[in-house]
């Protein structure tokens, strides 16, 4: 794969490359066997309880907010910075939709609206204060994070909220088509507009040219300053979305709800930029590696293990991951 | 000689401990000497067995043209890179500068066009880097007296306590020339140190220069200005393509002599393209009183339809800021364009894309490409940058098309498109880069130094890519350090110091005639009508001895 195009150096002797190719390949694929393997060996070991349709559904179910809102912070990632205010976002949105719904009788369609537009307006904010004021994205989205934080306690001072008539909400998360679960739905809507975006637009072969050389984007006349913005609206209006879909998988909106969700999009995005692809971000790598977690912390659960293994897995799982494929990659170039 | 190593080490004129004494200093400088010194980078011969010898208290300056190895000898002593061969003695004794460590450890100092300081820290503390504290701790009060012992043996003392970003371009190379005096040192190395000061501030330096040498001190002084040079200097070395053509006794040259020892005397084969009669063309690009200072003062020029211009001047002539200028990557404090005979005014280089101007960037890995990306996301670049609207559908296929058609059309030699850019080769980078701007069919294309560090094969090919552009109509810019290669063009522009300072015909641009405009030794004053500003060209009585 890597064979330069001038005739390499008589040192390059044939085993030399198909070591190289051996290389490529677990770069490519060594963070996607890692899932094989998992799914595997719970095949085998709990054949009853894991290697079942309604298991599958029951993943893929966990998987699903957990995969939008990292396919949020994927877009930013694409673009060559990042957002650590997608988890306050997140519980911000649902407890300000809840109390809208609460005590203003909101519609919910309106209210999974108003929870993108809000998400959509931090991201604005965000994005703004990166490109305009050229605060880095660490300083200005961990600020903007703490200032949603604060927004959400004024809200509500730190109590959930609950809405009056949950059935309708409650219905976004619990409600089935076909025998599966809504949020399988809106994961995969979002995974393929997501994806069709990034790959079938101006805007997003942008985002990948800002990604990959800001300098040459923008000597080839990239706007790049404006792609970036936009990678952050769409980044805070996925996380908008998050929080209201959190909120209703009880009803009731918790300060807090969203807060797990920050370490767990980076993790899924990072490992999934070690999967397929040599370590560029992307939605499929993205989902692959929400789902790989998920199905770590089913395996914890079906084997009776304790909680705290789940943290180890999801730690080793993006170390391994991502070391493998980085170590691999160097190997494949030398 | 080779008994003065202790002396050495014992007795620097730096102001370390042992170099309380000036006056002794002068007697034991010490003598550096450079010996066939080699270098490669890749198959490319950037030295070839120079020589330089530097004897305690001289001024020894170092002259070449653009690309003359200058720089590349100056990285060796400072142990920034290995030599391939050759020695480097001090007083008789063979040295090794394996790392810039080394060559502090030994005397040897730099101060670098790019001054390695820290802008938020104070004077002190940027002189203070990197020196041993006292136990770990930092000896506040010893530091500031060796500052101010560097201040004495300078002559000049730089306010300590300010940040040097609020300090002005010439004191801060005097921190930087103070911070290399903070340890012993006998040799200090300048590498276009005046490049941005007043006349008044390069007097002062010169006056620091002659405190320095008087302690026994040698300065290797590299300039492009050669009164300067003259003035400035005891011996000159001169070098060309990377080897070494003479030292020369400062007083026995002229500004006259020393050009022709940097342009060389070889006869020059340059195959010129056809005139192109410019009359019957019409201007796609007219730039008028460009300004953006210090580096694009005052600039006006045309390009026709179907022309080729070229740009001459040294680096830091102000070349590459002009097109980033005309491509609206900075914008101008003042001036007019206008491109085909309509006002334009890029207010970024998206703007001048979709009007059809194209800079093809200096660095293409820098600049010009996504290296890890495919030749076929690199090729549709500048096409998804001119799209007006980010909403737009983006083809794969259709993009894969035209990639694949580009591909044979410039001669890009991958395998597929799906080729990652840094498989490539350079030359096959460059026309990768080329290729992505061409792709939006410009009216006018500037090239920045199009084929550094391209091999023959792709650099003809790129001069037939550039003919065949010009002659569809597309007007194109070369800015060029490879005089050689400037003779593909119609007429060459000559930048210098931040302005156009001549005109040259096709017939008339040789390499020697476009290096002495851009040194300012200017032999023929009527040949360049267009040069705005005739102050600015050097003496002509340097004109008439060269006769």
């Amino acid at each position: 794969m890597t064979a330069p195009l001038s005739p390499p150096p008589a040192a390059a002797a044939p085993a030399t490359s198909r070591q190289t190719q051996a290389w490529t390949l677990v770069g490519r694929y060594g963070a996607l066997m890692l899932l094989v393997l998992l799914v595997l060996v719970m095949s085998v070991l709990e054949p009853s309880t894991f290697a079942t349709t309604s298991n599958l559904i029951n993943v893929l179910n966990q998987s699903a907010l957990a995969s939008i809102i990292a396919i949020g912070l994927t877009f930013t990632l694409v673009a060559g910075e990042f957002d650590l205010s997608i988890s306050n976002v997140a519980s911000l949105t649902g407890v300000a939709c809840c109390t809208l719904m609460a005590d203003r009788g909101l519609p919910l369609p309106l209210a999974i609206v108003a929870a993108m537009a809000m998400g959509a307006v931090v991201g604005l904010t965000s994005g703004l204060v990166v490109t305009r004021l050229g605060v880095n994205a660490l300083v200005a989205t961990l600020g903007i994070g703490t200032v949603a934080v604060g927004i959400n306690y004024s809200i509500a001072e730190g109590l959930p909220v609950s809405v009056p008539d949950p059935d309708s909400l409650l219905d976004l998360s619990l409600g089935r088509f076909l025998g599966i679960p809504y949020p399988i739905y809106m994961m995969a809507l979002v995974a393929v507009l997501a994806w069709l975006l990034l790959n079938r637009t101006v805007l997003g072969q942008s985002m990948q040219a800002v990604g990959g050389n800001p300098v040459a984007a923008a000597l080839s006349g990239v706007r790049v300053d404006r792609v970036r913005v936009i990678a952050f609206v769409l980044c805070g209006t996925l996380a908008g979305l998050t929080g209201i879909l959190l909120a209703s998988r009880t009803g009731s909106a918790a300060v807090t709800a969203g807060d797990s969700y920050l370490l767990s999009s980076f993790a899924a995005a990072f490992f999934g930029s070690a999967v397929l692809r040599d370590g560029q971000f992307h939605i499929l790598g993205t989902i692959i590696g929400v789902v790989t977690v998920s199905v770590g912390f089913n395996a914890i659960a079906l084997l009776g293990m304790e909680t705290y293994w789940q943290y180890l897995f999801q730690g080793l799982v993006l170390i391994v991951g991502v070391g493998v494929g980085a170590v691999a990659r160097k190997r494949a170039a030398a | 000689m080779t008994g003065a190593v202790e002396g050495r080490t014992m007795a620097a004129p730096g102001v370390g401990a042992e170099a309380d004494d000036p006056q002794h200093a002068a007697d034991t400088g010490v003598h550096l000497r450079m010996e066939d010194v080699s270098k490669h980078f890749g198959g490319a011969k950037a030295l070839d067995r120079v020589s330089l010898d530097i004897e305690p208290g001289e001024v020894h300056a170092l002259c070449g043209a653009n690309g003359a190895g200058k720089s590349t000898l100056v990285k060796i002593l400072a142990g920034a890179e290995r030599a391939d061969s050759g020695r480097i003695l001090l007083d008789g004794t063979e040295v090794r500068i394996d790392s810039p460590r080394a060559a502090a450890a030994l005397g040897l100092t730099f101060v670098h066009q790019e001054l390695n300081l820290v802008p938020k820290l104070t004077a002190l503390q940027n002189m203070s880097l990197g020196l041993p504290g006292r136990l770990g701790v930092l000896d506040r009060r010893g530091l500031r007296e060796r500052a101010a012992r560097a201040a004495d043996l300078l002559g000049y003392a730089v306010p300590l306590d300010t940040a040097v970003e609020e300090l002005s371009v010439s004191d801060r190379w005097m921190v930087s020339l103070s911070r290399s005096l903070m340890r012993p040192a006998h040799f200090v190395a300048m590498d276009e140190p005046t490049a941005s000061f007043t006349d008044e501030e390069a007097e002062r330096l010169y006056g620091v220069i002659d405190t320095l040498t008087a302690q026994g001190v040698g300065v290797l002084y590299i300039s492009h200005r050669l009164e300067e040079v003259l003035e400035v200097s005891d011996r000159i070395t001169v070098m060309r393509n990377g080897t070494y053509v003479g030292t020369y006794a400062a007083d026995e040259m002229t500004v006259p002599t020393l050009t022709h020892q940097i342009v060389g005397g070889e006869v020059e084969q340059i195959e010129a393209s056809g005139p192109v009669d410019s009359a019957e063309r019409t201007v796609r690009l007219a730039v008028e009183g460009l300004t953006r200072a210090p580096r694009v003062l005052d600039v006006g020029l045309e390009v026709h339809r179907g022309e080729i211009l070229g740009i001459a001047g040294l680096v830091g002539a102000g070349r590459t800021e002009l097109a980033r200028l005309v491509v609206g990557a900075d914008r101008a404090t003042s001036g007019r364009m206008t491109l085909d005979g309509e006002p334009y005014a890029p207010r970024s280089v998206h703007d001048a894309i979709r009007a059809g101007v194209c800079l093809v960037p200096e660095e293409r890995r820098a600049q010009g490409l996504v290296l890890a990306e495919t030749v076929d996301t690199n090729l549709a670049m500048a096409s998804i940058g001119r799209s007006r609207s980010m909403a737009r559908g983006f083809s794969p296929r259709r993009s894969r098309r035209i990639a694949q058609d580009l591909l044979e059309r410039f001669w890009i030699k991958a395998r597929s498109v799906d080729d990652a850019v840094n498989h490539l080769s350079g030359g096959n980078q460059q026309k990768v880069v080329v290729a992505k701007y061409v792709r939006n069919e410009p009216s006018v294309l500037i090239l920045d130094e199009p084929t550094v560090g391209v091999d023959v094969g792709a650099r003809a090919e790129i001069y037939r890519l550039i003919s065949r552009l010009a002659e569809e109509g597309t007007a194109v810019v070369v800015i060029s350090s490879d005089f050689e290669e400037l003779a593909i063009c119609h007429r060459v522009l000559v930048m210098r110091e931040g302005r156009v300072t001549a005109s040259v015909d096709a017939a008339d641009a040789t390499k020697t005639r476009l290096t002495e405009l851009c040194f300012g030794h200017d032999a023929r004053p009527d040949d360049h009508p267009d040069a705005p500003d005739p102050t600015r060209a050097p003496t002509s009585t340097q004109t008439e001895e060269a006769r």
